[in-house]
């Protein structure tokens, strides 16, 4: 995976989330960071729809899993 | 057939009995038939109605499920949850629009045999089907059941009047098991369902009549009676709604399953947007999941505004979906504007608040949700707008003259019985969290007491029956 | 699964009902003489020669036996149909008494009401009393089961065996109810009863049924004198009365009866200040109309028994 890539999701997950000591791996889950709900989630894909210029479908939004996922989706859409 | 009567408590123990004289399938079959017979009790032809709505709705889900082209399955699932829709508004609205309307255009309201009533647990059947429609165009779960069993999801006579809405996910295969409960789980379920009745029959009808009075204006002006009328009106929605789940979800374990939570002790909640993880959480969830977020992906790119909009939205049909009053809507209003609020301010107060000692911080977010919840409940309770400015109006023209006192004078000799009564939920509450397996008959014998000597009659059904 | 804890826990249960039960329906049900159910009982033990007075809260209300002079006593009860009265009645008119009866008369018994459940429960022993819950489907299979069967009236038995021995609200001698904190008269409030009542409608709108039967009580026992009253109403109550040449007809009818009086006082004049609302006498009033009454049931009592005396001597 792309360091570019990571580093810039990573530094988007801090900003919403206000949390500059987050580290992410790739199973980190929603559950487990604090402050990452339903509402942050959305302001995250916002975040990162603009960051990375990629559109994602309601449906793959609502499907995302863990942090390993929206990477995925990411690159899949920026190629 | 009320689940807050003897006749219900009957029903259970006939199933039961039946059910474990049955074999494997057997036993399905046992609590298929019981839920058909539940909702025949209340209406045969509205019972067809909603077999014919699980007949649809379990076709568009198994052909949802199959992997047809994208428009197609669009159609289906669209068509579908326009009909499921189309259903829910015509039962629930159109009555009354229906009579509204004819008042206004000749001046008499149809006669009531004219009519018709609302199906027994309309709203709760359509969520649980959209929600099962709606999973299944997502592709997050699969139907691989028959549709006997897709009927018995759809009706299972605990939770169909008024919920807990289930999911299909966690609760379809533990329908079709067909084993029988463990005893553990049996003595649970009928420890919940004790409870429950304690809740309603000793709690929730005592202070029904003092909030009662309160609301017709009995008590004139005073500050203090309003002030009591809406805490008591917070405590009897609380204790009247989770009595009803506690004997849903018992009735439920009685037959060893298990409903989703519906309430997690709201009352502790330091924020009206935890309040709404902890209470009515089948219905907060199912908003969240089915409304709120598909329509803030849709309008994610408003950013902040987009997720105050659509919190507002969704509260506005949380509102109106109780009935179609403004009460009612000003009451989902209020919710989406303090979630907002709380949304917006959320950064801003985390640095401010962590100067302040934890329990402090905790303490006053309790106190402010649970205020918060009580005043917007006004709106709830209140029979139209007027009336519950009539009560705010008393809430801040501070008048301590008298209003208390009538209060409790009106009813001198109930007045320590109903403290006896509301303070004895605090111990049942303790010992219902201690009970074991053990227990289980002292706890049952405990509450049935309380219930025969304290219990009030009360003409009021569920207050959640009705929606 | 351990049965015995089951088992102990329900026979705890059916011990703790059963005496709780006995304890009420001995110790305090009918050890409240000035209670709903202590007056019912009073009238199953009468034998004596008191006058027995029938008739909803307005009978309960308006008539004080010791105003009125009378050796009588009031059964009146709240918010009562003449349903409930017709049973008082035939429990009345089984005894072998001659006394004369004064009932008080409705206009109409459209929304027939059987009033508090909680006085017929521990009445269950009377079949007349089973059948009266029957034709209201008020019957519950629960009033059948001692133990349980005061369920939710708990409350009501203690309050007025309390109220009883406190004298905190009312006070109650020979069945009439005095308020003892009655509010103070105010025109506004009685302003917006009579505001309230002319926009309903009031009038004589019979169930014939009850008309029969209360006929057939009267005919049936020629030995007493019944006196049928109505009893004062605010006049805003007649503004709008409907079927007036009916009830005409009906108090003719009665009034052919040999062994009837009707006193029609129902347009009595009286003034603003007498009225609770427009059905109802206030304290004061109630005593005023009680005297009125018990001089007018004398100088009948009186007429009649010179009469009876005349034709005795006639018959010699």
């Amino acid at each position: 995976m792309s360091d570019n890539l990571w580093n810039g999701l990573t530094t988007v997950f801090r900003e919403a989330l206000d949390n500059d000591s987050l580290t992410l791996t790739e199973g980190t889950t929603a559950k487990e960071v604090e402050g990452w709900d339903s509402i942050t989630h959305v302001l995250i894909v916002v975040a990162v729809e603009k960051k990375f210029r990629v559109k994602f479908t309601a449906g793959e939004i609502q499907r995302l899993q863990n942090v390993g996922e929206f990477a995925a989706l990411i690159r899949s859409k920026q190629v | 057939m009320r689940i807050d009567t003897a006749l219900f408590l009957l029903f259970l123990g006939v199933i039961a009995v039946v059910q474990a004289m049955m074999p494997g399938r057997g036993r399905v079959v046992a609590l298929l038939c019981a839920s058909l017979i539940f909702y025949a009790v209340s209406s045969v032809s509205y019972l067809i109605l909603l077999l014919g709505l699980c007949g649809l709705n379990y076709w568009a889900a198994l052909s949802l499920s199959q992997n047809l082209d994208q428009r197609r399955r669009t159609w289906v699932f669209t068509g579908t949850v326009l009909v499921n829709l189309a259903v829910l508004i015509f039962f629930k609205y159109a009555a009354d629009v229906i009579t509204q309307g004819m008042l206004r255009w000749n001046g008499h309201a149809p006669a009531a045999e004219a009519g018709f009533a609302v199906p027994l647990g309309i709203s709760y059947f359509t969520f649980q089907m959209l929600a099962c429609v709606t999973d299944a165009y997502r592709q997050t779960w699969r139907i691989d059941h028959g549709f006997t069993n897709f009927v018995l999801f759809g009706l299972f006579f605990p939770q169909i009047s008024s919920g807990p809405i289930p999911r299909a996910g966690p609760l379809l295969p533990q329908l079709v098991g067909g084993d029988l409960p463990v005893v553990e789980d049996r003595l649970e379920g009928v420890r919940l369902i004790a409870f429950g009745f304690f809740k309603k029959y000793v709690v929730a009808n005592r202070i029904n009549e003092y909030v009662t009075d309160v609301f017709k204006d009995q008590f004139g002006t005073g500050t203090l009676a309003a002030l009591i009328g809406c805490c008591l009106n917070a405590l009897q929605i609380y204790a009247d709604f989770s009595g009803y789940v506690d004997i849903a979800i018992g009735s439920a374990l009685f037959f060893g399953i298990r409903l989703a939570p519906n309430f997690d002790r709201p009352f502790l909640s330091t924020s009206v947007t935890e309040f709404w993880r902890r209470w009515h959480m089948t219905l907060s969830f199912w908003l969240r999941d089915y409304l709120y977020l598909p329509l803030l992906i849709r309008i994610r790119i408003l950013g902040k505004s987009g997720v105050v909009l659509a919190i507002i939205i969704t509260f506005a049909v949380c509102g109106i979906w109780h009935g179609l009053t403004w009460t009612f809507l000003l009451f989902g209003i209020a919710q989406g504007l303090a979630l907002s609020a709380e949304i917006l301010t959320k950064s801003w107060r985390t640095k401010r608040l962590k100067r302040l000692p934890e329990n402090v911080v905790r303490w006053s977010g309790r106190f402010y949700t649970l205020g918060f919840f009580a005043l917007s409940q006004v709106l709830f309770r209140a029979a139209n707008v007027p009336q519950a400015l009539w009560i705010y109006g008393r809430l801040i023209h501070l008048n301590f003259s008298g209003g208390l006192a009538q209060l409790f004078a009106a009813r001198p000799f109930f007045f320590a019985l109903d403290c006896v009564a509301i303070g004895s939920w605090v111990g049942v509450a303790y010992f219902h969290r201690r009970a074991t397996s053990r227990s289980t008959p002292w706890f049952v014998f405990l509450c049935g007491l309380l219930i025969i000597f304290l219990g009030r009659l009360g003409s009021a059904h569920f207050i959640y029956a009705k929606f | 699964m351990k049965w015995k804890g089951w088992i102990l826990a329900l026979m705890a249960f059916a011990a703790i009902c059963i005496l709780a039960d006995l304890a009420f329906t001995y110790g305090i049900i009918f050890r409240t003489p000035t209670s709903d159910i202590g007056r019912i009982n009073h009238l199953y033990h009468e034998h004596g020669d008191e006058i027995p007075i029938f008739g909803s809260s307005k009978a309960h209300g308006n008539y004080s036996p010791d105003a009125m002079g009378l050796n009588a006593f009031n059964y009146g009860f709240d918010g009562i149909s003449y349903e409930v009265t017709d049973v008082l009645l035939q429990i009345e008119l089984a005894k072998s008494k001659t006394t004369p009866i004064i009932i008080e008369l409705q206009h109409n018994d459209l929304a027939a009401d059987l009033g508090d459940q909680s006085r017929c429960v521990p009445l269950m022993f009377d079949a007349r009393i089973r059948q009266l819950l029957k034709r209201f489907h008020a019957m519950e299979w629960r009033y059948y089961l001692p133990g349980i069967r005061y369920f939710g009236y708990y409350d009501w038995y203690l309050k007025d065996y309390m109220s009883e021995r406190m004298q905190l609200t009312h006070n109650i001698t020979k069945g009439y109810k005095s308020e003892l904190h009655q509010l103070p008269f105010s025109q506004a409030r009685l302003d917006d009863y009579v505001s309230k009542r002319l926009q309903i409608t009031s009038g004589y709108f019979p169930n014939e049924d009850q008309n029969r039967r209360l006929i057939g009580h009267i005919t049936e026992h020629p030995e007493r004198l019944f006196f049928l009253v109505y009893s004062p109403y605010h006049p805003s109550y007649f503004a709008h009365f409907q079927n007036g040449e009916q009830l005409k007809l009906f108090d003719e009818k009665l009034k052919a009866l040999p062994n009837v009086v009707l006193i029609d006082w129902s347009q009595m004049h009286f003034p603003d200040e007498f009225f609770l609302d427009t059905l109802h006498l206030r304290h004061e009033a109630a005593m005023e109309f009680s005297r009125k009454m018990g001089d007018k049931i004398r100088e009948v009592l009186r007429e009649r028994s010179g009469e009876a005396t005349v034709e005795k001597s006639k018959g010699k």
